[in-house]
Parts: C-alpha cells; structure tokens; sequence
C-alpha cells in the first residue's frame, strides 16, 4: 500500500488543479468570511447599526476563528471539496491514466485504498489550512479594528476541525463516487452541482423555512442539512441552520459518517468489479 | 509443448460485451518463452479486447487464460509483464521521470530504474520536460518505458506503431526487436501487416474475434522460387524442362517457380547448363498482406 500512496501523493502534489482549488478555498474564505465584514467596519462604521458593528465584531475576532472556518464558506467551499474528490478520481478516466496504473501491479482494492488515504489527507490539509488562515485574518482584524484578543479553548477549536474534516470528507467521497459511477469527471461535475447547488442549497433551503415538518424531517437524510446542522450546532452560520435546529451534533455526525463509509465502500466495489474499457 | 514453455496461454477465450457484441470468440493463443509473436487482424478483429482480458483491465465472458503463470489481473502477474494498450496514457502536468517515479512507486521498484528505462527508450535528454509537451513518437517510448520499468518477462504492445511518422515507426521497430532479445517475451498487435512482417517470429491472424491462422502463416508465406537470367528466352525452355510449363508464371520481369527450395540446385544445374547468365535465384515469399488477403477472404 505504501508504494500506492507514496505515487499518489505525488500526483497530488504536483497537481497544478489541487493547487488552484485549494487556492480557491482560501479565497472564499477570506472574501466571506473576512473581507467584506472588514471592509465595512474599516471603511464606514458610524453608517452601521449598533447591532450590525457588534455581529461584526465578534464574527471577526480571534475568539471566533473557529466558527468562522468551519461555517462561514458554506456551500461553495462545500463544493470545492466536491470538485477535489473529482479531481483525484474522475480526472484518471478523461486522461486514461486509470488503466495504465491497474496495468502495474497492485490489486484494485489498494489503488482505490491510495488513492482514498491521499484523498482523505489532501481535503485534512486543506481545512488544516482553512483553520489556520481563518486565525490568521481573525488576528489581523483584531489589530486593525482593534478587537479583543482572545483565543477559544483548544476542545471548541478540535471539535469544530473534527466536524469540518468530516464535512469535507463527506462532499469529497461524494464526488469521488460520481466519478467512478460516470467514468466521466465532466458529467460527475454536472450531476454533483447540480445536486447541490438545486437541491441542498435552494430546495431544501425553501423547505427548511416551510412548515411542512413531513418534508423537513425527509431533508434530515441528506448530506447538505446534516453538514448545516453540525455548523449550526458547534456555532458557525449558515442561512439555512434552521432547518437543522433540532439535528443534535452527534446524530448530524453520524449520517455525514454513513454517508462517507457508503460513498467509498460503494466506489471500491465499482472499481474492483467493473470492466475498464 | 510443455506448458512451461508458453508465456500467454488462453483456451477458448470469450468476451460478449453487454451490448451482446461479441469482441473475442472461443480463442485459443499461445506465446512461446522468448519469441516475438504478432496478433495481427483488422481494426475491430478483437485484439485490443484480448490484450485487455490477459491484463484484467476486462473479465472474459467465457475460458481461461493463463498469462506469466497466473490468471489476469493477479498481482503476481502483473508484476512479471509490462504493457501498453491502445495509446499511452500519462499525468500531463508530470514530466516524463515524474510520470514514471509515479509508475515505479506504483509497481514496488527502486526510483533508481527509472533513468535506466528511460535510457533504454533514449528518452533521458527529454526527461524534465512535461509529458504533455511530448511527441506522439516520444509517448509511445515513454509508454514502452513505463512498461520496461518493471524489467517484464513478457512485454504487450497494442498498436506500437499507431500514428507515427516513417522515422518514428523505424525506431518503435528497431525498439521492438531488440527487447525481443535476452529472452524476454514480447506480444504485439497491429493492423499494419507490413510493420509486423519486421518484427515477428511468429503470427497469429485474428478475424472477428476468432484466430483464423497462426503457425501456418509460415508456410502459406512462402511462394517458390525467384529466378532472373539472361536471355530470358533461353530461361523459360530451361525452367520449362526441369519443372514443367505449367509451374512456370512471369512476374515484375522475374519467372517465378512453383517449386520447393531443395529444388534450387537441380534447377540452377538446368540453367548452367542451358548457357544462362543467372542473376537471381532465391526462395521468393509473398508479403504478409497476401496471405492475410487469401485467409481472410480479403474483407480486411
């Protein structure tokens, strides 16, 4: 396995197109989370309401990096981590890599295997990178608007890293299990934003503002509302958290995990099972 | 022939794809240690479908196959051969040592073959640039690298020559020939007959999915004798006498002769006598093309 993952990683390393999406990650995160509420609060603050300062303020202090990298991005970083598990796996059908590599030696199982632990380490990194650019820009803040210095405690900031790691991981796999299903990462792309951009984003938005509980309690099973939820609930914001208000963290937690295990187990079987053609 | 003896050995090989398209029908392939051995057919024949199952990329429909030893798509096989189907497929954005750095952590080998395999394919000068800036000749020779890495016993080219200019199609040929040697096994596929009459010791014709000729090719090649003399007056009386008018036919101003070579010299004693002036006497064979056009029928 370690020769496997030792040549996957340095695919991914040297991967102009992790690189631009990792990129991109910080740039909606800096841009949403930060800019703009620092724009507004250096630029025009006595224009401001009182209350709107005050949310400002602690969205952008140090005590609230944690929330801020976890839930400010939302669903366009949730999208890019979908593209990243299409990236590493779906980009091998479009240059017919795929089969050259099964053509070398290892079994099916340890390609997925290598290419699943880079995957897994790749999207870690990169909400490692999110926290630690999110505490970054939460300090600059704090010295240019003159906000308080104060960290949260390392158990809150753990468990929101925790939660933001299975996040991603949950979108990645999924993009990884569209691209082995499709064999195409364009057609991957087109069915998983779609998904996400109609459904988990617009659709189940409306429906978590209805009163409709039948269908509210329906949107549980689904990834985007259980990410929403675990957000909600470890304190970062998104527009729809209410839907997910009464989703406790460890429930959210969990049906993020079963849609991880069944995303890859699903993914492994297709590639140890089907024809390469 | 002791099993010991075949590198790639299939009874009644079978793939029907989902479509009911049946690709390969009940083929029985067998390649000796150490030869060159041509799978040539039209496009569409089955051979890239034949070459995919004895890899495992593809599950056969129907019997077996016993490749290096073990069944498709083993590790333990797969690690005893080097193969390139259709064309060569690398990582753009790697340079061709990246790319095959990627194959040697893939397959368990030292980083060490790398520059080996790529000299062998004369490919270290071009090694830093990117793959994607390569020509189709060069990733042919990188795909043949990748594949040579792994120091294979056996070796399966589909299409080596695909798409490559004169110069390139000369130097995948020389390449062939001599990783044939030192006793490694080499099964190549290809349309163009011509090319694998440079290459090969041994042929099999593939015909809709089926193997319709093999070692036979060997003796259908052959086609008498050539002969040349001066005057051709006196050579056609004297050819007439030792094997008949009718064993006789002229072609591209040569008498070719429907005769065996162990009659050359009762023949050549014929001419001598006869006061020719002999410029030419030797087995003619007919190209590979007009024995595949005669087995096949010419639905090439």
């Amino acid at each position: 396995m370690i020769g496997p993952v030792r040549g996957e990683w340095l695919k991914a390393w040297r991967s102009p197109y992790l690189w631009t999406v990792g990129l991109l990650m910080m740039l909606v995160l800096l841009v949403r989370g930060y800019g703009l509420d620092w724009f507004l609060m250096s630029q025009s603050p006595a224009t401001l309401p009182a209350a709107t300062i005050e949310s400002y303020k602690q969205a952008l202090a140090p005590a609230a990096f944690a929330q801020q990298a976890l839930g400010n991005p939302g669903g366009v970083t949730w999208a890019l981590e979908f593209v990243l598990g299409v990236l590493l796996f779906g980009s091998e059908y479009g240059w017919r890599t795929l089969a050259a590599m099964l053509m070398v030696g290892p079994s099916r199982a340890t390609v997925f295997g290598a290419k699943t632990l880079v995957l897994l380490a790749v999207v870690v990194l990169l909400v490692l990178l999110r926290f630690v650019t999110a505490l970054a820009s939460s300090v600059i803040s704090a010295v240019t608007l003159d906000l308080p210095f104060s960290l949260p405690p390392a158990g809150g900031v753990a468990t929101a890293f925790a939660a933001a790691c299975l996040i991603a991981i949950t979108y990645a796999s999924f993009g990884a299990l569209l691209s082995l299903i499709f064999r195409r990462a364009s057609i991957a792309y087109a069915v998983g934003l779609t998904y996400l951009f109609v459904f988990e984003d617009r659709a189940f938005g409306v429906i978590a503002k209805s009163s409709a509980q039948s269908l509210r309690d329906l949107t549980m099973g689904f990834p985007g509302p259980n990410s929403v939820a675990l957000v909600h609930n470890l304190g970062g914001g998104t527009g729809s958290a209410v839907a997910a208000a009464n989703t406790g963290s460890v429930q959210a937690a969990v049906v993020l995990a079963v849609y991880c295990l069944a995303a890859l187990g699903i993914g492994c079987a297709i590639l140890v099972r089907r024809d390469e053609t | 022939m002791h099993t010991s003896d075949l590198v790639v050995e299939t009874t009644a090989l079978t793939k029907r794809y989902r479509g009911g398209q049946l690709a390969v029908d009940s083929l029985d392939l067998k390649v000796r240690r150490g030869e060159i051995y041509g799978l040539v057919g039209p496009n569409g024949a089955g051979k890239t479908t034949t070459l995919r199952m004895l890899v495992g990329l593809i599950r056969p429909t129907a019997g077996t196959a016993l490749v290096a030893g073990h069944k498709p798509g083993a590790p333990a096989g797969l690690r005893r051969i080097g193969a390139v189907i259709e064309n060569p497929a690398f990582y753009t954005y790697l340079s061709g040592r990246d790319n095959l750095r990627v194959v040697a952590h893939y397959g368990g080998i030292a980083e060490t073959a790398v520059d080996t395999a790529l000299e062998e394919v004369d490919l270290l000068p071009a090694a830093k640039g990117g793959y994607g800036s390569y020509s189709l000749g060069m990733k042919q020779r990188l795909g043949v690298a990748a594949a040579l890495i792994k120091e294979p016993e056996l070796l399966i080219l589909d299409e080596p020559t695909n798409g490559l200019d004169p110069q390139g199609m000369v130097e995948m040929r020389g390449l062939i020939k001599s990783l044939g040697t030192a006793g490694r096994t080499v099964l190549v596929s290809s349309h163009l007959l011509s090319e694998m009459q440079k290459i090969c010791d041994r042929f099999g014709v593939i015909q809709n999915g089926r193997l319709i000729a093999e070692d036979e090719l060997a003796d259908a090649r052959q086609a008498g004798l050539l002969i040349r003399g001066n005057p051709a007056g006196r050579v056609r009386v004297a050819l007439e006498r030792v094997a008949g008018a009718k064993a006789i036919a002229v072609r591209d101003g040569a008498f070719m002769v429907n005769a065996d070579h162990v009659q050359a010299a009762e023949i050549h004693r014929a001419l001598v006598r006869a006061g020719v002036e002999i410029t030419e006497l030797r087995p003619a064979e007919r190209s590979l093309e007009e024995v595949f056009l005669e087995i096949t029928g010419g639905r090439q």
